[in-house]
């Protein structure tokens, strides 16, 4: 870790698995490198960091890896609302981190690669159904 | 101050969409002319970010189109506190082409003709007709694919590539329009859709917004420049332009401006072109005062940085119960409905509006769509949405307002000290009837289509992509700052040839209709060289 504590590491990554939980497709975030990607963000952003370790320190106060899930999720719920700044960057760096892994992309159904070079294949269209606005004739005002 | 005497004929100020394509037509008529930027080339292939995994975070970050969260060294900062819509623009060869979705509407015929049809704002001093050889150049060299035949439209001539497809999602909302009988059309794109002028055809990657790396995408730094440049026009890049000075007798002597290093250069030239957009070059022209011109340069009517339009948006976005594969394709899709541009005096606003339709979010983007809620129910949730929703971007045309304008900011500056812009709109009832009247019937189509749900933003923030007014054009100089060539009624060898100068702002995005004006500007330059050089 660049930035983090390994308690405030451990602590996040603990968070991050309760935002976004593993299913049978989908890994746990904490399993793909999501605390190291937020780490290193937060290596890059003085301001964020002062949020996030203040945000953190808060937490570790409510003794929060030693409680049972549900009250994880409460507070959780508490913290959407009580520190909304701290919450939404939270929320915003997982989301970052989980949805650009290659996992994550194909777990979804997509190919697990960036757009380029590949590209996809488009379909054409159903173009005959433009009969009916050319039958309607010019719709533009000649002044 | 270090001069460079070598004087030039003429000085476009700003490479993007306008400089790209008058600078072009200049050097084409064996005219002197440099092009000082403020930014940078980029280097599609290496610069671009959708080769590599974490691409979509780049429209967070370095490749934001509001220059405030963006906010690299190049980015002059703007005072948006006062619009409820946010400016966006990019600072490089291309200008804000190289994040724009390539939409290539044309105004139409009744937009120059408002104060005559429906009594609002001004006529233009020129017609549809009068660009439309400009246009058909403009098109050519930009390369767009369309299909002829649209009813919104007086005939075109042919499109360079057949039509962007429709795929899955877009036969999905056509069978709405066709149900209601109203109109939709595969809109004109700058994209090639097969290779044509030696670039590739677009290879459905999505993501246009953060640049295309196979230079499918008709950005002028792909398009214009290269051919410019071998036409001998020289572009200074990294120039960032502080004000244009005077000499006694009035007119435009020179541009000041800082290199990359800060140092403090001064270009000569016999004409003066501003080509900043709707925002920098009132930005310039206010940072330019003399004594002769103690309230900024060229402005004798006050009207600079007056009648701001931005065309304000609203946002429809419809979840549909099946895959859409609405990831594949140019984000932004093609389809266009002109049913409600023209003015209807049974409605409750004038002049009318437009709806794009947009592809479906990518994945990152659905996440923090806030429509995906955290916890045990995320991933059902975005299952649920990923792929399957379409949207809308409702159009409207806001009509110029004096009060809606950019200024000087007393405070905020650039890195190198230049003053930076301060921005206030209102958004005018007219507007909001007009949105609302939108959102209505964008709301019709996707129920018609079968969504099963609807959402709505009334105005959207982050959506100041189109910069127009601030400079505006007509006969009088009382009542416009440029006459319909764009020359400054109070300075005749300085031209203005961006955004600024739209008289009205029609329903549609500008840039075809600002580059076809910018070719029709430096033809008359051409025509008039004698004259205007002297030589
Ligand atoms: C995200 C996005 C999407 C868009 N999508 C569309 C679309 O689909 N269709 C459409 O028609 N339009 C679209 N637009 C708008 C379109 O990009 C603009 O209308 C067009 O680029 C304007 O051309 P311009 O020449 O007036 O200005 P720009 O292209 O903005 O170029 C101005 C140039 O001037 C330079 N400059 C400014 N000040 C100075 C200075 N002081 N010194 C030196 N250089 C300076 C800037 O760096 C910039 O390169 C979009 C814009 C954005 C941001
Ligand atoms: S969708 Fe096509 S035009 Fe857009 S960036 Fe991808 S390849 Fe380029």
């Amino acid at each position: 870790m660049k930035t983090l504590s390994k308690n405030n590491a451990d602590i996040l990554g603990e968070m991050v698995d309760l935002l976004i939980p593993a299913n049978k497709n989908l890994p746990a975030p904490s399993k793909i490198n999501v605390v190291e990607h937020i780490d290193d963000a937060l290596s890059n952003t003085p301001k964020m960091k002062r949020i996030f370790v203040e945000g953190l320190a808060d937490i570790n106060n409510k003794e929060f890896l030693s409680l049972p899930k549900m009250e994880q999720i409460a507070l959780l719920t508490k913290y959407e609302s009580s520190n909304g700044t701290f919450f939404s960057l939270l929320l915003r760096h997982t989301y970052n981190a989980y949805y650009t892994n290659p996992i994550v992309v194909a777990g979804i159904g997509m190919t697990g690669r960036p757009p380029q070079p590949l590209g996809y294949t488009l379909e054409k269209g159903n173009l005959t159904l433009l009969d009916k606005v050319i039958k309607k004739g010019q719709i533009w005002r000649n002044p | 101050m270090n001069i460079d005497n070598k004087k030039v004929d003429v000085l476009v100020i700003g490479a993007g969409a306008s400089g790209a394509a008058f600078t072009w037509k200049l050097a084409k008529s064996g005219m002197k002319v440099m092009c000082l930027e403020q930014g940078d080339w980029i280097n599609p292939s290496t610069d671009y970010s959708t080769s590599s995994a974490g691409w979509e975070i780049h429209r967070q970050t370095d490749f934001n189109p509001n220059p405030n969260i963006r906010s690299l060294d190049v980015d002059y900062p703007i005072n948006d506190i006062g619009s409820p819509i946010a400016p966006l623009m990019y600072n490089a060869v291309g200008g804000s082409t190289i994040h724009w979705s390539a939409h290539f509407p044309r105004l139409k015929p009744s937009d120059f003709r408002v104060k005559t049809l429906d009594n609002v704002a001004d006529d233009w001093p020129l017609s549809y007709f009068d660009l439309e050889p400009y246009f058909d150049l403009n098109d050519k060299i930009m390369g767009v694919a369309g299909l002829n035949g649209d009813t919104a439209y007086p005939p075109k001539s042919p499109r360079q590539t057949p039509p962007v497809g429709l795929g899955k999602l877009g036969d999905k909302i056509v069978s709405g329009f066709d149900e209601l009988g109203w109109h939709w059309w595969p809109s004109d794109s700058a994209i090639n859709t097969v290779e044509y002028d030696g670039r590739p055809g677009c290879n459905n990657c999505g993501p246009c917004d953060l640049g295309c790396s196979i230079k499918a995408k008709s950005s002028t730094d792909v398009t214009y420049w290269p051919k410019a440049l071998e036409l001998g026009a020289e572009l200074i890049t990294n120039a960032r332009v502080r004000e244009i000075t005077v000499d006694q007798s009035g007119k435009a002597k020179s541009a000041i401006y800082y290199d990359s290093k800060g140092e403090v250069k001064e270009q000569y030239a016999s004409i003066i072109v501003l080509a900043s957009n709707g925002v920098g070059t009132p930005r310039i022209l206010l940072n330019s005062t003399s004594s002769k011109f103690p309230e900024g340069l060229a402005n004798s009517s006050g009207l600079v940085g007056k009648n701001l339009m931005f065309h304000p948006y609203s946002i429809v976005t419809g979840l549909f119960d099946e895959d859409l594969e609405g990831h594949k394709g140019p984000t932004p899709l093609n389809i266009i409905c002109s049913e409600f541009y023209e003015t209807d005096p049974s409605r409750d606003f004038v002049r009318g509006y437009t709806y794009q339709v947009v592809r479906s979010l990518a994945p990152l983007a659905t996440a923090l769509s806030g429509h995906i809620p955290w916890g045990e129910n995320h991933h059902a949730t975005f299952k649920k949405r990923f792929n399957r929703t379409i949207t809308f971007a409702v159009i409207g045309e806001d009509l110029p307002e004096i009060h809606n304008k950019v200024t000087i900011d007393p405070k905020l500056t650039d890195s190198f000290g230049i003053p930076s812009p301060k921005i206030e709109y209102e958004l005018s009832e007219n507007s909001r009837k007009m949105l609302d009247h939108g959102i209505g019937t964008a709301t019709q189509v996707m129920k018609t289509a079968g969504a099963i749900e609807i959402t709505h933003d009334p105005l959207k923030r982050e959506a100041g992509w189109h910069l127009m007014g601030t400079a505006k054009m007509g006969a009088n100089k009382d009542e416009s700052v440029v006459n319909k060539y764009g020359q400054a009624h109070d300075v005749d060898n300085l031209f203005i040839i961006d955004g600024s100068i739209f008289v009205t702002a029609g329903a549609v995005n500008p840039t075809s209709t600002i580059q076809a004006l910018a070719l029709y500007i430096a033809e008359h330059i051409v025509s008039k060289s004698r004259e205007f050089l002297g030589k």
